[in-house]
């Protein structure tokens, strides 16, 4: 049976929250917002791609000037640049306006050159407001330029039989069968030195089957659980600072002179802050199981796992509160902590990928061991069993700060 | 009934409160009077439980706030001078929160809330939030909280200071009505007329000591039949006053602007007060008035309540 007034100090800490409807939105929103755009910056995979332009004005239109712009659109450089014929007016008004990243112009009798080992012109504008992808433009466009010139030192001779399959002539079966034992004659005299005997050495790379299928999720999903730490860290901040809020108007001293007032007070708003969690929990899982198509068996634990998190670091937070001499010191320090506790305790970016010293203190963190023993279970799909002696432990450390919690605050209501 | 022994409270090296005693009996309205700074506030809070007292005792209805709190604090009920109320909560709302501090639920809680709304005429204004309220109303409102749970012993700080004249009557009779109900009140404030028109029995305070206690008739009577003549003007400080002396008067202050003593039949010795006055500097303007509390607290300390403040 819940007493009267902790009912009514639920009830109106929660129809305050409702009627305060921003802050209860900023606490789901800014941390799935913080979550997008780290995942924006780093792409799905964890690692950043940038991607831009690139302005070709082939000239010489021949199969080797072809089969040179083709190169960036193999591999990696696909996802890199999007390529894009010009004319030269059309690709000068592009880049004044600072449209591509690169314009590469290949001048005309750019095959004939090369076949005849002349000197050949490319031409290479880059963006200046850019940085990477220029760069990787022109470090391409220099090792293909070095790749030619090591052809045209070892196979002139055969380079000039090409002649008529390079500038789009037919040439018979005998030219091409010469032309093809003629290289394969140079590749043979050159073999010692083009391909000397290798050390064949074997890589056993041990493998940890924890991280293996780590690597099966997206980024997202391994931010999910720090998404649900970051929601809770603002939302325990902002309901510890309401004993500030209920302190200045006057509440707390005079429930002081009240039979059990603050006693009943306390739990009042343990309570509301169980309920807040919950709510926040369901609604970020159901987030989860739209977004990542969670097994709805996991929600059982997910749910009370958040709810018991967010206890627990609701009481760290309020002991603070409690302790300092005024509300905006108390403001200033708890919020001053929320960042470094998100930072440190894996809700920015996932444990894997922060320096070891940097997880070394996370883990110690009240919200930092529950979100990392949280992945080994959620992520790294150990059996649920890992959570046992996180969730006794985090059990423990509620009921040790409840009891001082609740001694504080009757120091607190009595402070001026 | 509230009964405070050898009551002593120290903060630091600072006494705010020096063993006073005192006893607020059943229907009877015990006034704490004295300047801002006298001890009265930290006395209700020591009543209250709110502070730990140094030494002394504090019972009420014969229970120790400090052995007995809980037993002691179901029939105390109190009104701080600084507001303690829901802003963005109603009135309603405020009355029910503080109703079920005090244990009470349900339907009883809600005629509790009805009678108090219409002890302070607040009935029609009961679901508007407290924010919108004026600052009198927020005042009705704090001392209906307080009476919720229709306590046996009130405690009273200054609950009409910045109130408008209508609030301040609504609080007077409601604190009159609780008197009559059997309700011992302690009743904190500086304004003279109001303790003068409420309290069956008066402690004044200053510097945290009793400098007089009493009914209000004895504590007039300490006076005697004697009228305060205040003049205005220029004075030189300092100066001798014993024409003043030789006429029956008795100069209860003396400074660069203001003369004020005590004299019996103002009205007919006026003239030779006047003389004498002008002999010590010039005087701007004369009021006569009967001897009342802030005489006796002039008398006593030497200082006006309003200048103590």
């Amino acid at each position: 049976m819940i007493n009267a007034l902790t009912r009514t100090v639920l009830k109106g800490t929660l129809s305050k929250l409702l009627k305060e409807k921003w802050q209860l939105a900023m606490w789901l929103v800014i941390p799935m917002m913080m979550a997008a755009l780290f995942s924006l910056m780093s792409g799905s995979d964890g690692n950043a791609k940038p991607s831009g332009i690139l302005l070709i004005t082939d000239n010489d239109d021949s199969f080797l000037s072809q089969m040179f712009v083709r190169t960036f659109s193999q591999g990696p450089l696909d996802d890199m640049f999007t390529l894009k014929k010009v004319k030269k007016d059309e690709g000068q008004t592009i880049m004044s306006a600072g449209d591509a990243s690169v314009w590469l112009t290949i001048e005309k009798g750019f095959t004939q050159n090369f076949v005849d080992n002349k000197p050949t012109t490319l031409r290479l504008v880059k963006n200046p407001s850019q940085n990477i992808l220029p760069k990787i433009a022109e470090t391409m466009v220099t090792a293909l330029a070095d790749s030619g010139h090591y052809i045209q030192l070892l196979f002139s001779k055969e380079l000039k039989q090409f002649d008529n399959l390079i500038t789009g002539k037919d040439i018979s079966d005998t030219q091409m069968a010469v032309m093809s034992v003629q290289i394969k004659h140079t590749v043979d005299l050159l073999e010692k030195q083009l391909f000397p005997p290798q050390i064949q050495a074997k890589k056993k790379v041990k493998t940890d089957e924890s991280k293996k299928t780590e690597s099966k999720h997206s980024f997202m999903y391994m931010m999910f659980p720090g998404i649900l730490f970051m929601s809770l860290l603002f939302s325990a901040q902002g309901m510890a600072q309401d004993f500030w809020k209920d302190k200045s108007q006057g509440i707390l001293s005079r429930l002081l002179s009240s039979p059990t007032g603050l006693k009943h007070y306390f739990t009042g708003k343990l309570l509301s802050a169980i309920i807040i969690f919950t709510l926040i929990a369901v609604l970020l899982s159901f987030l989860g199981v739209w977004m990542f198509n969670i097994n709805n068996q996991k929600l059982l634990i997910i749910i009370p796992w958040v709810v018991l998190s967010g206890i627990a670091i609701w009481s760290f937070l309020l002991f603070f509160t409690l302790k300092l001499p005024t509300k905006k010191s108390a403001n200033l320090v708890t919020e001053g902590m929320v960042f470094p506790l998100m930072m440190l305790g894996g809700s920015f970016f996932p444990f894997d990928s922060m320096p070891k010293a940097m997880v070394a203190i996370g883990e110690k963190l009240p919200n930092g061991y529950l979100l990392q023993s949280f992945n080994s279970w959620f992520i790294k799909e150990q059996a649920l069993w890992v959570l046992l002696t996180p969730a006794l432990m985090a059990l423990g450390f509620i009921l040790v700060f409840f009891f001082v919690n609740q001694k504080t605050t009757q120091q607190f209501a009595r402070n001026k | 009934m509230i009964e405070i022994k050898n009551l002593s409270k120290t903060f630091g090296t600072f006494e705010a409160v020096k063993d006073i005693s005192f006893t607020a009996s059943t229907g009877q309205i015990f006034g704490l009077l004295g300047p801002n700074g006298a001890g009265k506030s930290t006395t209700i809070n020591c009543i209250s439980g709110l502070v730990n007292a140094t030494s002394g005792s504090v019972s009420i209805n014969n229970f120790n706030i400090a052995t007995q709190a809980v037993k002691a604090k179901q029939s105390l009920g109190i009104v701080p001078q600084e507001l303690a109320l829901y802003d963005d909560l109603s009135a309603h709302e405020n009355l029910s929160f503080w109703g079920s501090a005090y244990g009470l639920s349900g339907k009883t809680l809600e005629n509790r809330i009805q009678e108090v709304l219409l002890d302070v005429g607040l009935e029609s204004r009961q679901k508007e939030p407290v924010k919108q309220f004026s600052g009198g109303m927020k005042r009705r409102l704090n001392f209906a909280c307080a009476i919720l749970h229709k306590p046996s012993a009130l405690l009273l700080d200054e609950p009409t200071v910045g109130v408008d004249p209508q609030s301040r009557e609504h609080l007077l009779q409601a604190t009159i009505k609780l008197k009559e109900a059997g309700t011992a009140v302690i009743y904190t404030t500086h304004y003279m007329e109001e303790a003068e028109r409420l309290c069956d029995q008066l402690l004044i305070m200053d510097k945290g000591q009793v400098i007089a206690a009493g009914t209000v008739e004895a504590l007039r009577q300490q006076m005697g039949e004697r009228d305060l003549i205040t003049l205005k003007g220029r004075y030189q400080e300092g100066a001798n006053m014993q024409l003043l002396e030789d006429i029956g008067a008795q100069v209860l202050e003396l400074s660069h602007q203001e003369v004020r003593i005590l004299i019996p039949e103002a009205s007919k010795c006026l003239t030779q007060v006047l003389k004498s006055v002008a002999q010590i500097g010039k005087v701007h303007q004369v009021n006569i008035q009967q001897a009342n509390l802030e005489s006796l607290f002039i008398k006593l300390t030497g200082r006006a309540l309003r200048d103590a403040a």
